[in-house]
């Protein structure tokens, strides 16, 4: 059986799909409904799935475009387990953020949560100061 | 006061927005027969589509034809087509464009030998057709047609071989597909 055979055989089925009349159409496909269900899903699921895209980037661009002035942050990679050790230095904190999840809270998540915190009041320099200082004394 | 940059994105966003609305609008006034009839259509165009051991569908291509629109790497041109035939012309591009990729892929695999797949793809689909052959056999002009494809003659060789005129060609073609789709052995 020939590539051109697979090819073309298919292409001219594909026409005869398009040249048929709704009636040939609902006649020639048993489960007519649950294709024409099945297809929406999929064209709505696409654009779901786009909307959600476009949250993620529009929030992923505010973060980055609304900085808190002064507010030291540590590099993105280090994040997380920076965002550890502030739960753990401050258990008032910790209390709430415990219960979440911590794996499941994605980059951008942490990076808001220490903002957060920073805007709380929670002096995230002093924190990695004595963090250092603790790692230099031992 | 926003900075240029921020009014800009606000504009695109805005923009983007509109036309999401209008999207999902569009996909909801598709009727069920158009839905089928696209969906059919990108099955069949998309048959035996492999890339790097990964099948592609018609539902992946209806899939990525919105997700194009969306993203503005498809435009939709309101004033000239609605959204069938907006749908409709995303399809066809999009399986093109896999088939060749499919093609090379293919190639590629064959020279890390590691074509045992695709022979095995082969024998599948020798055996599929031989199935349709059964299915049609009581129709002596469909079995000639599915023969005289099996050869590797196009459309428009068939209908000169066979001196027929597009029209009727078309009608045999529909013929075969109803009654692949009513046997359920093959399509």
């Amino acid at each position: 059986m020939s590539e051109l055979f697979d090819l073309e055989f298919y292409q001219q089925l594909a026409e005869a799909v398009l040249a048929m009349s709704e009636e040939e159409l609902r006649q020639s496909e048993p489960d007519f409904e649950s294709q024409a269900q099945r297809g929406r899903a999929i064209l709505r699921s696409a654009v779901m799935g786009h909307r959600k895209k476009m949250r993620d980037a529009y929030s992923a661009k505010s973060l980055d475009r609304t900085p808190i002035k002064g507010v030291w942050m540590p590099a993105r990679a280090k994040q997380r387990s920076f965002l550890k050790k502030v739960i753990e230095k401050n258990p008032k904190i910790g209390f709430t953020l415990q219960h979440r999840q911590f794996r499941e809270l994605t980059d951008d998540d942490v990076e808001k949560l220490l903002r957060k915190l920073a805007e709380l009041g929670v002096d995230l320099q002093a924190l990695q100061d004595e963090d250092d200082g603790h790692r230099s004394a031992e | 006061m926003k900075s240029s940059e921020e009014e800009n994105y606000s504009i695109t966003s805005d923009q983007h927005l509109d036309t999401v609305d209008v999207v999902e609008a569009a996909i909801e006034a598709l009727t069920d027969s158009q839905i089928v009839r696209l969906l059919r259509f990108a099955d069949l165009k998309l048959r035996g589509c492999r890339i790097f051991g990964q099948s592609r569908d018609g539902e992946d291509c209806f899939q990525e034809a919105v997700a194009r629109t969306l993203e503005g790497s498809r435009r939709w041109n309101r004033q000239k087509v609605d959204f069938f035939g907006h749908l409709l012309g995303a399809i066809r591009s999009i399986s093109d464009q896999w088939r060749k990729q499919s093609a090379r892929a293919e190639k590629l695999s064959e020279l890390l030998s590691e074509s045992d797949t695709s022979e095995k793809e082969r024998l599948q689909q020798e055996e599929k057709m031989a199935q349709l052959r059964l299915a049609v056999a009581d129709d002596p002009q469909l079995g000639q047609l599915i023969d005289l494809h099996l050869l590797g003659l196009t459309g428009p060789q068939i209908q000169e071989h066979l001196q027929i005129c597009s029209r009727e060609y078309e009608t045999r073609m529909k013929r075969l597909y109803r009654r692949a789709r009513k046997s359920r052995a093959f399509l």
